[in-house]
């Protein structure tokens, strides 16, 4: 379970002080698929990263016992003179025993299915390979919530039906996603009740088709 | 995955995967690899040390010249280098707080280990070499050692922290901290002792926390060299003193910084 008690966000900007996130309530029950939907500035990312711990709150509190994953496919972490093995390495010693880690290197190659260049510095890697890499890390362990940060569909249509069918895999033994996307099909396959985030503060709907209605009627 | 684990175990494991990564990082990429990581201070070590003698310093009882200087300018070194990284460490790894284990303060604690390491390193092959060349090396007394270059850990790593949440307050506060390490070269005893002060000026250096942890080193690695003026208790109060105040800051600013 996730919960969310009273929590607002605020930035310094050049122009002021500027709110994101106001007085927000919000639950999430083991194994829920919520969407999060809203404009480019709603507050989305600012939400997903409260959640995942790369954030803290202005006020409110974050009560949880899950394990929640880093965004999903993120790839900023990875060092780039370092290979994705020692990437990997790096994430498994955060996340895993001692004795685990061999195993999840394997995971990692066989998901990403890159070859040699599994062992060589990411810096000289595609996008595309970088996010075989992230994607095939974030699936190589079982969190209780997976956070979802628009998934920029990059790779082949090959490796996007992979991940697929590896989020399904991971819904399937009852994992939670935490979603933000503007791409409804993802929406409506992953989530069982969505949140529409706007200037108003936030919305929640346990019908996804009108909750998706608003937000395009909103724009 | 097993849950449950214990927060100071979490803590463990996130300062070993830091540790381990930075020295991948910085090393992993010569050919020589770890081996610079000795060679560079090494050096720089050797040719201070070779131009002092060559200019004639002045020699001190009880301690052979290139071990006095030695330990002056590793133990400068290690408390610059400690402090100057830490206030980076957060912002080179701050795309890494995405993975929850991973707290800000624990980017500083495995860089600051790192160079702990390094420096001891460097230290031992410095008297090693000169052993093999037929300098007088002793080690009167590892556990004060030790110690003192823990301490000297602690206090470095405080300085840097506290200059790191200053930084984020007011950039320019990094800016800062160099100027007050050049001017600590000469002050702090790295190529003079206390012995050769007039009592009328120690009021002016006694102050220096580093000054105390060199002398002591050096008299923790000589036959009879005695540090006078220099207190185990003063350096022991001053580092833990430094830390507590530069965790105190750290505490109310965490939940306030730029992690992005």
């Amino acid at each position: 379970m996730i919960r969310l008690e009273g929590v607002s966000k605020t930035y310094r900007t050049q122009a002021g002080l500027h709110t994101v996130l106001r007085n927000l309530n919000l639950e999430i029950p083991a194994g829920a698929g919520l969407g999060v939907l809203g404009r480019n500035g709603a507050g989305k990312t600012t939400l997903i990263n409260i959640i995942g711990g790369a954030e803290t709150v202005d006020q409110g509190r974050l009560v949880t016992d899950a394990h929640i994953s880093w965004p999903v496919g993120l790839a900023g972490g990875f060092q780039p003179s370092l290979t994705a093995r020692e990437n990997v390495k790096f994430v498994a010693r955060l996340y895993a025993e001692k004795e685990e880690i061999p195993m999840i290197l394997n995971r990692v190659r066989d998901f990403a299915d890159i070859g040699e260049y599994f062992d060589m510095p990411t810096r000289t890697y595609s996008s595309g390979m970088n996010s075989r890499v992230s994607f095939g890390l974030s699936m190589a362990f079982d969190f209780d919530y997976y956070l979802i940060d628009e998934v920029t569909a990059v790779g082949d249509p090959q490796f996007r039906n992979k991940c697929d069918i590896a989020l399904m895999e991971k819904k399937a033994k009852g994992a939670g996603f935490i979603v933000v996307s503007h791409d409804m099909d993802i929406v409506r396959r992953f989530c069982t009740q969505v949140v529409v985030l706007s200037s108003q503060g936030l919305r929640h709907f346990d019908d996804i088709e009108e909750a998706i209605k608003v937000y395009q009627n909103n724009g | 995955m097993k849950s449950g684990r214990s927060g100071l175990e979490v803590i463990r494991r996130a300062i070993l995967a830091l540790f381990l990564r930075e020295i991948r990082t910085r090393f992993g990429k010569y050919q020589l690899g770890y081996a610079w990581a000795l060679i560079e201070p090494v050096s720089l070590v050797v040719v201070i040390i070779v131009i002092f003698s060559a200019m004639g310093a002045p020699g001190y009882t009880g301690i052979s010249f290139p071990v006095f200087l030695g330990v002056g300018v590793v133990s400068y070194n290690l408390f610059t280098e400690i402090s100057n990284r830490s206030i980076k460490a957060m912002e080179a790894n701050s795309a890494l707080f995405n993975y929850r284990p991973i707290r800000p303060i624990d980017t500083v604690i495995a860089r600051a280990l790192l160079e702990l390491v390094l420096h001891a390193g460097v230290l031992f092959v410095i008297l090693g070499f000169y052993w093999l060349f037929g300098g007088d090396v002793v080690i009167g007394d590892m556990p004060t050692l030790i110690f003192v270059y823990l301490l000297l850990t602690v206090l470095s790593t405080g300085v840097g922290v506290f200059f790191m949440l200053l930084t984020d307050i007011y950039s320019d506060a990094e800016k800062v901290l160099p100027l007050i390490m050049r001017p600590l070269f000469f002050i702090s005893g790295v190529f003079f002792s206390f012995e050769r002060v007039p009592r009328d000026y120690w009021p002016l250096l006694l102050w220096n926390p580093l000054f105390h942890a060199i002398e002591l080193a050096r008299e923790a690695l000589s036959h009879n060299f005695r540090a006078q003026g220099a207190s185990l208790v003063y350096l022991a109060l001053c580092s833990i003193g430094v830390m507590c105040i530069a965790l105190f800051f750290y505490r109310w600013r965490e939940t306030k910084m730029r992690l992005r």
